[in-house]
C-alpha cells in the first residue's frame, strides 16, 4: 500500500516526501474541486521532475464536474498532461473518461465520483473499462472496502484521513446570502475560514465558495489509524488529503501511519495516537451503516 | 417542431390516472425496491403491472425508477425485480447504478434511463451512457437552456429536462449531508433534506448572519416561460418532479404544460399570464426558473422559509353527473359548506366557477358542512361535468 498526499506547495514535496509520502496529488483548480492548492502549469511541470528525480509518483487531479464549456480546456490539460508522463489521472465526470479515452490515455484513470462506487460491481465494472483504479465512496464501512477491493484487479484506494466533503453545489450560495441580507459585503471566495452550524446541533462544517460553487465538509477529520494494519492488506492506495491543514500536520500524519505499520505492538501504538486527536477526529462511516429504511 | 413527451410523477394508481387524465404522456413511479423516494408510497409488481396496462391502453408509458445507488448488502433479488418490471410491461427503468444497469442489460430487454443522480452536465457524459446502452439521459438540473441546446447539438441520445418541482441544491448523487447529520445515506432513499434546515454561517467566532438564519435552500422549478424554447432545442421529455405530491398539484401541474405544450406546438398564441397564474393554483413553495437563464442569484434561493399558500384549495372530485338534473356526485376532499364560491378543473375544458347550494349524502339528508373525507355526495352543477374532474375553492 502506498501513501498518498495532497501537497501545498513545491517546497513541501522533498519534505513530505522524506517522511514517506508516495504519492503526490496535483491540480489546478480550473480543473479540479477542493484542491489544497492550485497550481500553475509551469509549477505542475516543475513538480513532475522534482517527484521524478526523488522515485515517487504523480497524479493529476480532474475531479471537476465538467460542463460542456468546459471540455475543450479539459482536452487542453489533458494533452499537457500527456506529455508529463503521470502515474495517474483522478477525475469524477464520465465526460472526463471519455476525453481521455479518446487520446488513449484510459489506463492511467482512477474514477473518483466520491458518492458513486459503493459497491463490488463499481469496481468490476471500471477494471473491463481498463482503467487504472478506483476510490471507494466516503460514506462506506470498512467491511465493504474489503469486499470492493477484493473482487478487483485494478487499483483500489479510500481518502482514509482528512476533511471530507459532503455537499457541492454549483450555486454560489455564500455570496446570494449576503446579496439578500446585507450583513456582509466582503469577498468571500476561497475565503476557508466560515463554518455552518445547524440551529439545534453543535458540529461546525466547513463550508468555502468558489469558482466551481459551494463546499461543505464534516465537521472532523477522518483518521484510520486502528484500521490502518488492515487496509494495508486490501488497499493499493491510502490517501491523506490535507485540506484545511497545512504541511506540518501532513508529515506528522504520514508518520503517525508509518509508525504503527512499523510497530511491533501496532494495536496499542494506534490506539495511543488515535486517542490523541480524537478531540476533533473520528472514524467517519468506517463502523458506521447509513439507515436504508422505508419509512 | 417535434412535440416533447409530457413525463409525470406518481405517488400511487389513483394519481397515475390523474396524471394521464390531465394529459401526461408518461409516468414515472417508485417500485418496492432499488428505489430514491423511500417515503413515497410506492407501487407492489401486480400495481405495476396495473400502471402499465391502464397507461398502454391509452397508448401512454410508465417508467420505474431503480435509482439507488446500491451498497452490496442490497443486491438481493436484483435480477429477479428486474425481470419482474419487464414481465409487468413497464417501458423504461430510470437508474444511475452500473450494477443495475448492466443486470438490466445482461438479463432483459428493459429500455434504459440514465437517472440524474449521476449529474450529467455536459455532451460528453451523456454519449457515455449512450455507448452503454441508455437510449435517454436525464440532464443535471444545474443546467441552462444554452447548456442544453449546446449539450442537443453534441449528442444524439434521448434528453429528459425537469421543468418543474422540488430541487435539490447540491449536485444530485453527490450529496451526503443527509448521511453525515442523520446517518440516513441521500443516495439510498433516506434523505433527510438537511439541506432545508436554518443555519448560522460563522467566519472564526464571528457570526456573519444577523437578520435571518443562513439558508441554503433553493425554490421550485417552475419553466412556463422557458418550454417554447425548451422545444425548440429539441428536448425529447419534459419532467414534472414529485411523487410525493397530491392528487390536486398533479392535476394542475400537468395540465397547465399541457395545454401550454400543445398551443406551442399548435401555433396557437400563448398567453403566458394564463399559464403563469393556472400553476400558482398549486400548492407550493415559491418558485423560480432554477438555472434555466444561467447562473442562480439571490432570486432562485428561499430565504426565511417563506412559502406561498395555494390561491385555490382541492374540495372534491367528480365521480359522475346527472344531466338531467344538472346533479354532480362528488367524493370530498377537503372541507366545504352551502355558499363557498369554487371553481371546477377539468381536462376538458377552461375553469368554469359557480357557487355551492345545497350539499346532501347519498340518502339525501341535507348537510350543513361538507366534513368527511372520501364522503360521497351530491351538489347542483350549472354546466356538465365528468369523472375525474375536480372542485375547487377560490380563496379571497
Amino acid at each position: 500500500m502506498k501513501i498518498a498526499v495532497t501537497p501545498f506547495n513545491t517546497e513541501s514535496i522533498s519534505i513530505l516526501s522524506a517522511a514517506g509520502a508516495d504519492i503526490f496529488i496535483i491540480g489546478n483548480e480550473q480543473y479540479a474541486n477542493r484542491l489544497v492548492h492550485s497550481f500553475s502549469m509551469v509549477e505542475i511541470t516543475e513538480i513532475n521532475n522534482l517527484i521524478k528525480s526523488l522515485n515517487k509518483e504523480i497524479y493529476i487531479t480532474i475531479n471537476l464536474i465538467a460542463h460542456n464549456e468546459d471540455l475543450p480546456k479539459v482536452i487542453e490539460f489533458l494533452h499537457f498532461v500527456m506529455e508529463l508522463n503521470v502515474d495517474g489521472i483522478i477525475f469524477g465526470d464520465l465526460g472526463v473518461y471519455n476525453l481521455a479515452k479518446n487520446l488513449k490515455m484510459t489506463t492511467l484513470l482512477i474514477y473518483n465520483p466520491e458518492t458513486l462506487n459503493t459497491n463490488y460491481y463499481d469496481s468490476v465494472f471500471w477494471e473491463k473499462k481498463g482503467i487504472k483504479g478506483i476510490t471507494i465512496s466516503k460514506e462506506i464501512t470498512l467491511k465493504e472496502i474489503n469486499e470492493i477491493s477484493q473482487k478487483t484487479n485494478i487499483n483500489v484506494s479510500i481518502i482514509g484521513h482528512g476533511h471530507l466533503n459532503m455537499f457541492h453545489s454549483r450555486r454560489p450560495l455564500i455570496s446570494n446570502f449576503f446579496k439578500h441580507t446585507h450583513d456582509k459585503d466582503e469577498s468571500y471566495s476561497e475565503n476557508r475560514d466560515f463554518k455552518l452550524i445547524e440551529e439545534i446541533r453543535d458540529e461546525a462544517y466547513p463550508i468555502f465558495q468558489d469558482s466551481h460553487g459551494t463546499h461543505i465538509f464534516r465537521d472532523k477529520a477522518l483518521e484510520s489509524y486502528k484500521e490502518i494494519n488492515f487496509l494495508e492488506n486490501i488497499l493499493d492506495v491510502f490517501i491523506i488529503d490535507g485540506i484545511f491543514k497545512d504541511t506540518d500536520y501532513l508529515v506528522e500524519t504520514i508518520k503517525n501511519y508509518l509508525e504503527i505499520l512499523n510497530s511491533e505492538n501496532h494495536e496499542e501504538k494506534a490506539k495511543i495516537i488515535s486517542d490523541k486527536y480524537k478531540l476533533d477526529h473520528d472514524s467517519g462511516f468506517l463502523y458506521k451503516k447509513t439507515v436504508y429504511v422505508k419509512y | 417542431m417535434k412535440k416533447p413527451e409530457l413525463l409525470a410523477p406518481a405517488g400511487s394508481l389513483e394519481k397515475l390516472k390523474i396524471a394521464f387524465i390531465y394529459g401526461a404522456d408518461a409516468v414515472f413511479i417508485g417500485g418496492k425496491n432499488f428505489s430514491l423516494r423511500a417515503r413515497a408510497s410506492n407501487f407492489d409488481i401486480p400495481e405495476i403491472k396495473k400502471a402499465c396496462d391502464f397507461a398502454h391502453d391509452l397508448g401512454k408509458k410508465v417508467y420505474v425508477t431503480t435509482n439507488i445507488i446500491p451498497h452490496n448488502d442490497n443486491l438481493e433479488g436484483l435480477v429477479e425485480y428486474l425481470q419482474a418490471l419487464e414481465t409487468s410491461g413497464v417501458d423504461a427503468i430510470i437508474c444511475a447504478s452500473p450494477i443495475i444497469i448492466d443486470s438490466a442489460k445482461q438479463n432483459t430487454n428493459l429500455e434504459i434511463h440514465i437517472s440524474t443522480q449521476v449529474s450529467s452536465t455536459n455532451y460528453e457524459s451523456v454519449n457515455f451512457w449512450a455507448q452503454e446502452g441508455a437510449t435517454r439521459v436525464v440532464l443535471a438540473r444545474e443546467l441552462s437552456k444554452h447548456e442544453i441546446s449546446e449539450l442537443r447539438k453534441n449528442t444524439n441520445c434521448d434528453i429528459e429536462v425537469f421543468i418543474h418541482g422540488g430541487m435539490c441544491v447540491s449536485y444530485s448523487g453527490r450529496c451526503t449531508l443527509s448521511n453525515n447529520m442523520t446517518d440516513r445515506d441521500a443516495n439510498r432513499g433516506g434523505c433527510a433534506h438537511s439541506c432545508r434546515w436554518n443555519y448560522d454561517l460563522y467566519e472564526g467566532e464571528t457570526k456573519l448572519n444577523k437578520s435571518i438564519p443562513f439558508s441554503m435552500s433553493s425554490k421550485d422549478l417552475q419553466t412556463v416561460k422557458q418550454i417554447s424554447g425548451l422545444i425548440d432545442i429539441g428536448v425529447d421529455s419534459l419532467k414534472i418532479e414529485g411523487r410525493m405530491k397530491s392528487l390536486h398539484y398533479i392535476a394542475t401541474v400537468v395540465n397547465t404544460y399541457r395545454k401550454l405544450i400543445d398551443d406551442i406546438c399548435d401555433d396557437s398564441e400563448i398567453d403566458l399570464p394564463k399559464y403563469l397564474l393556472e400553476i400558482k393554483k398549486a400548492e407550493n413553495r415559491l418558485t423560480s426558473h432554477g438555472f434555466m437563464e444561467g447562473m442562480t442569484t439571490v432570486n432562485e434561493q428561499l430565504y426565511n422559509m417563506r412559502s406561498e399558500n395555494p390561491s385555490q384549495e382541492f374540495i372534491a372530485f367528480v365521480h359522475d353527473y346527472d344531466e338531467e338534473n344538472f346533479i354532480a356526485t362528488i367524493e370530498q376532499r377537503n372541507y366545504f359548506v352551502p355558499g363557498d364560491e369554487v371553481e371546477v378543473f377539468s381536462p376538458n375544458f377552461e375553469p368554469l366557477k359557480f357557487r355551492i347550494d345545497e350539499i346532501v349524502d347519498l340518502e339525501n339528508n341535507i348537510l350543513d358542512a361538507a366534513r368527511h373525507p372520501k364522503q360521497m355526495l351530491k351538489v347542483f352543477i350549472p354546466f356538465k361535468v365528468s369523472k375525474y374532474d375536480i372542485i375547487r375553492k377560490i380563496k379571497h
